[in-house]
């Protein structure tokens, strides 16, 4: 059986089976990974997800099992940064920081321009992905706080160049993961 | 640049765009988060029948429907009034996968549950949710 012959019958299979019968409840969200105060449910690392999937499924051409591993892959990454968004958070908030409605609208309109798209089309695709605005934005705002956390804490960003960015993604990457060592993040996926 | 790839816009473009308008602060050390262990103890404490009466195939068939009743499941040294009051879905009030998870977030916040599932059914007076919880050894 091919990989899509496959899908196609797991599928319907799925749709089939997950009709609850009478008497039986359906699954709606569970944690899949802890840290500190901090739970990640199944729903938050679905949507997080959802776009790097969506292009794994695109074009794949490999095996069913292979398939799988990929998407655990990307639910497993997605997970992580969901832990280390909240844990980047918590930093900024020993610091005091806090982050405004209008820098929330401005690294709104920069994610548009990096994508080069303009921000309705951007706000169409939050809703294609299953977020709220609401729920975009406070993805946003935890983003910008872990780099306000970050430039304060450790590696004031110098320079606007190419280089300088990567260097500084890369430190705060790095950070992020320290965070997330010293937190004993559990995964449960 | 198809909008599908419109989220692999990594977090760095946010950050970088941002960063470079962060004062810089004298370093100091991360102060690392403290996590117990969780112990898996699920013990069914609020009887909760789920009387469904309609078919549901996914969460997306409930959203917006009313919410009948709320239980909770495992629960030994917490009322269910107290969870309820710790948790923004009210009965009465619509239901959405949103609201639960943001449920499931502020119950495990609480710090005495090591696992939260949420898991729904439809009856004639509308959604009843029920959260199995686990506690954490005392």
């Amino acid at each position: 059986m091919d990989f899509f012959r496959y899908i196609t019958a797991t599928v319907v299979a799925s749709s089939l089976l997950s009709v609850s019968p009478a008497g039986a409840d359906i699954f709606v969200d569970r944690i899949v990974a802890v840290a500190g105060k901090h739970a990640v449910t199944k729903r938050a690392v679905v949507l997080r997800a959802a776009p790097r999937i969506a292009n794994i499924e695109s074009g794949y051409k490999g095996d069913a099992d292979k398939h799988a591993k990929l998407v655990a892959e990307e639910e497993r990454r997605a997970a992580e940064e969901l832990i280390d968004d909240a844990l980047a958070t918590d930093e900024a908030s020993k610091l005091h920081l806090t982050v405004t409605r209008d820098e929330i609208d401005r690294a709104f309109r920069a994610v548009a321009d990096a994508a080069q798209v303009t921000t309705a089309e951007l706000t169409a695709e939050v809703g294609r992905r299953g977020l709220t605005m609401v729920e975009y934005r406070t993805e946003l705002a935890k983003q910008l706080l872990g780099g306000k956390a970050f430039a304060m804490e450790r590696a004031p960003r110098s320079g606007d160049t190419p280089e300088s960015t990567v260097a500084f993604a890369a430190a705060f990457d790095t950070w992020r993961l320290s965070l997330r060592t010293a937190a004993h993040a559990e995964f449960r996926l | 640049m198809s909008a599908r790839r419109l989220f692999l816009v990594s977090a760095t473009t946010v950050i970088a765009f941002f960063a470079s308008a962060c004062g810089g602060g004298a370093p100091s050390a991360v102060t690392p988060a403290v996590v117990a262990v969780p112990t898996h103890k699920r013990i069914a404490t609020e009887p909760c029948p789920i009387p469904q009466e309609k078919a549901v195939s996914s969460v997306a068939d409930l959203e917006n429907m009313q919410i009948a009743r709320i239980c909770f499941r495992g629960s030994e040294r917490t009322s269910g009034d107290t969870l309820r009051a710790s948790i923004a879905s009210r009965s009465g009030s619509p239901f959405t996968a949103e609201g639960v998870q943001k449920d499931i977030e502020s119950l495990y916040a609480q710090g005495h549950l090591s696992d939260v599932e949420a898991r729904a059914s439809l009856t004639a007076q509308g959604v009843v949710l029920v959260f199995i919880l686990s506690e954490r050894s005392p």
